[in-house]
């Protein structure tokens, strides 16, 4: 017994051993397996993510900077520049990708993160951009696609997955909100009409600004299908030879440290590196303006291969066309343009010239008065190495103090209270939002980023640009509940800016409505979308007061632009007892319907609280919001297309 | 110089030096306490006065460590005042140029003060190797 209990006993640990061999090989084999797919993963990206420009091109990477500009680094680092576009790994994502599958017109689109890597669960890349070269149609084939490249951080962030041929990136069709915390479809962040099956590819599109020297390198078959798509850059997002220009001489020169100090003492110029500051206002303006311009190349074909020539501190024009309306600049050149793009002027330009998208600012820089002083540029406001990374604004052009403007406008800065030269100037209290230069010479007349962003086309206000133009004027901008014909007799007794127009033959006789609230409810979807940001501005909102609001900006949470229904959303939000609304009410129209949104705009009209006076002007009649004069109205808005092209 | 009298000097300095460059690291260590953004948003400044604080510290240490082999030795060898003297032109300029490197900077390159490091690290170099000649 005692020997079959002995051999019991080592049959039991031979079998012990046995199973503990089998669960570390299965474990080693489980490892194995994992590090195998991750490698395989890390060559996915690799291979889609656009390659190194060559050395002989002179880039270096703004590490080989950090050694010797350590402050400049940093503050760059901290711009929202550098996270413009991101080889994405584990600490790059914002978006949420333990989310439920978001809704989409071909299906599902499901996320997933496995470990430090980002999956989604789309139509096939390349089946997408066949469908929206009209090759293919029917159900979409699903497939898990790695995420490889992100873009922004600021406002939102797209996602990129590969397809072919070569580096080619498509976009995954969400956008993260970082604002509203969730995930918005990729039309709904744009100012343009619903298209179903458009594709966002970035190689030919994002690259030009989203990376430092992009080049395409794309080639094109016979069939004009992309044969080949080898896509370079010196450096991914917005970094510093962007800016400084290609940095290989200058690290070259710079490891004598004789040099380095000569250059500190001022002996010596700092060699072979680009110094916007101590460039000249325009020169220097035409850094930003590369990029924050509406702008072409004069040979596409040889933009589609090595990419825009323009370095640093070159004249920009040499390669550069930077596109002006035709009714401020010809430029014969534009025909050609208007051939392959008849909408090119207006998904960009106002009537009147002026830019109304964002980031071409450096096109509102080159129409305004001031920029005929050779000292006016971006940097007279702007600086790219402060503390404060959203607009990147200098110290005193950050506070409402106007010394952004009065630097040179010295009579309006050199004192302040009523009866101040600035008072006189503007005809408001010297401490209100109607006495900061930017707010009336400043509009927020350009969209962009689900907002409205200040023209940078310096102006003065007037009626007309918004009769004739439709672009929303400086004073109607804030003063919200007032008239055109208001704005025309007080532009007209208080600094003599006369209007010859008949606006009682228009319609827009004084009282007879509102111009903000004309844009919100009857204007075109880039009219409705400036008057609903509009509407939550705490400069407007403290002139027009909030009260009559919210059943205008409920209305327009129907909206058919899903972009006007995520900015009216916001401004409601804004308002006291509005906050807590959820952001899903701002959701595509066309992917689920909105039968409870019709729903909760009853319940919102019901429920607000009416203040008591009628002023037919903001719809507020004796019983109420005048619901039926609304929709009377809205029913008959301007249906015109408009696709603003951000 | 007499031996009582340089050993008696190298006593002094190093625990004088240590007392200094005790308090600098108080000091320094204030800085990093109440975060002070002059101080710890500048990676020259920290590192040069990091180096300074150090280099400090340890020639005091040298300092006694000197001034203990004297205090030993049966007699001074002729080399041993002109290596006392290039220890103490050492322990002033090496922390000096650091903590002036350190107090006026390029961005990554340190101010002119600077320049006094390589001096003062000419003279310690001198001074240990008269020191060497002295001990064969």
């Amino acid at each position: 017994m005692a020997s079959s209990g002995a051999r019991v006993g080592q049959v039991g640990v031979a079998g012990l051993c046995l199973a503990a061999l089998a669960l570390a090989w299965g474990a080693s084999a489980s490892r194995f397996a994992r590090v195998a797919r991750g490698r395989a993963s890390e060559r996915v990206q690799a291979r889609a993510l656009p390659t190194d420009r060559p050395a002989s091109e002179g880039f270096v990477g703004s590490k080989r900077c950090q050694a010797c500009h350590p402050d400049a680094y940093a503050t760059w680092h901290q711009s929202w520049h550098r996270t413009m576009t991101q080889a994405v790994g584990a600490g790059t994502v914002l978006g949420d990708f333990a989310r439920a599958p978001l809704p989409h017109a071909d299906g599902p689109h499901a996320l997933e993160r496995r470990g430090e890597e980002f999956w989604v669960r789309m139509p096939e890349a390349n089946w997408l951009l066949e469908r929206g070269a009209g090759e293919v149609e029917g159900a979409a084939p699903f497939a898990w696609q790695r995420v490889v490249m992100s873009t922004g951080a600021h406002t939102m962030q797209l996602y990129w997955v590969a397809a072919e041929p070569g580096r080619r990136l498509v976009a995954f069709p969400f956008a993260w909100s970082v604002e509203g915390q969730t995930w918005v479809a990729n039309e709904a962040t744009l100012l343009r009409p619903h298209e179903p099956d458009v594709v966002y590819g970035w190689n030919e599109v994002c690259l030009k600004c989203h990376a430092v020297a992009g080049a395409p390198e794309v080639e094109l078959g016979a069939d004009q299908r992309r044969a080949a798509v080898g896509t370079e850059v010196a450096e991914l997002g917005i970094a510093c030879e962007a800016c400084h220009g290609p940095g290989a001489d200058h690290v070259e020169a710079q490891t004598s440290p004789l040099r380095r100090y000569l250059a500190h003492l001022g002996r010596a110029p700092a060699e072979a590196i680009v110094h916007p500051g101590r460039l000249d206002a325009h020169r220097s303006s035409e850094i930003c303006g590369q990029c924050h311009s509406a702008s072409i190349f004069p040979d596409h074909q040889a933009w589609l291969g090595r990419g825009s020539a323009y370095r640093a501190g070159d004249e920009l024009a040499a390669s550069t066309q930077v596109v002006r309306h035709p009714v401020l600049a010809d430029q014969p050149w534009i025909d050609g343009l208007l051939d392959v793009d008849p909408d090119y002027l207006s998904g960009r330009f106002w009537g009147d010239g002026t830019v109304r998208i964002s980031g071409r600012d450096y096109n509102g820089l080159i129409e305004s008065p001031c920029y005929a002083d050779v000292e006016f540029g971006c940097a007279s406001c702007h600086e790219m190495h402060g503390d404060f990374p959203d607009d990147q604004l200098s110290p005193f052009a950050r506070n409402d103090d106007d010394r952004q403007c009065t630097q040179c406008h010295t009579a309006l800065g050199e004192d302040e209270g009523l009866g101040s030269a600035l008072a006189e100037h503007t005809r408001h209290a010297a401490d209100s939002a109607g006495s900061r230069c930017v707010n009336c010479h400043m509009p927020h007349t350009v969209y962009g980023l689900t907002k409205a962003i200040r023209s940078h086309r310096i102006s003065t206000p007037s009626v007309e640009e918004s009769v004739s133009y439709g672009r929303p004027n400086a004073c109607n901008a804030c003063h919200l509940d007032r008239s055109l014909a208001w704005t025309a007799r007080a532009l007209e007794q208080g600094w003599g800016l006369g209007w010859e127009g008949e606006l009682g033959e228009l319609g827009l006789a004084e009282g007879e409505r509102s111009a903000a609230v004309d844009w919100l409810v009857r204007g075109d979807a880039g009219q409705r979308a400036l008057a609903a940001w509009a509407f939550g501005w705490p400069s407007a909102q403290a002139t027009a007061g909030t009260d009559w609001m919210a059943p205008l900006l409920v209305g327009a949470l129907d909206d058919e632009y899903a972009a006007v229904r995520w900015v009216a959303l916001r401004s409601l939000r804004t308002l006291p007892g509005y906050g807590a609304l959820d952001w899903s009410l701002a959701r595509p129209l066309h992917v689920d319907g909105a039968p409870e949104l019709a729903e909760e705009q009853a319940r919102l009209w019901a429920e607000w609280a009416h203040p008591g006076r009628v002023e037919p002007a903001l719809y507020l009649g004796a019983e109420g919001f005048e619901q039926a004069r609304w929709r009377h109205d809205h029913e008959r808005r301007d249906r015109r297309p408009v696709d603003l092209r951000e | 110089m007499a031996e009582g009298k340089l050993d008696g000097r190298h006593y002094r300095w190093g625990w004088a030096s240590l007392g200094v460059f005790a308090l600098i690291g108080l000091a320094l260590e204030t800085l990093h306490g109440f975060k002070i953004g002059a101080y710890l948003d500048h990676e020259t400044r920290r590192t040069m006065w990091r180096l300074a604080h150090a280099h400090g510290a340890v020639l005091g240490l040298v300092h006694l460590a000197l001034a203990a082999q004297l205090r030993g030795a049966a007699e001074l060898g002729g080399k041993t005042p002109r290596a006392s003297l290039a220890l103490c032109v050492a322990s002033v300029t090496m922390p000096l140029g650091f903590f002036l490197g350190g107090l006026w900077f390029y961005d990554a390159d340190p101010g002119l003060g600077i320049l006094l490091v390589p001096l003062g690290a000419v003279a310690l170099v001198y001074a240990c190797l008269q020191m060497w000649l002295d001990a064969r």
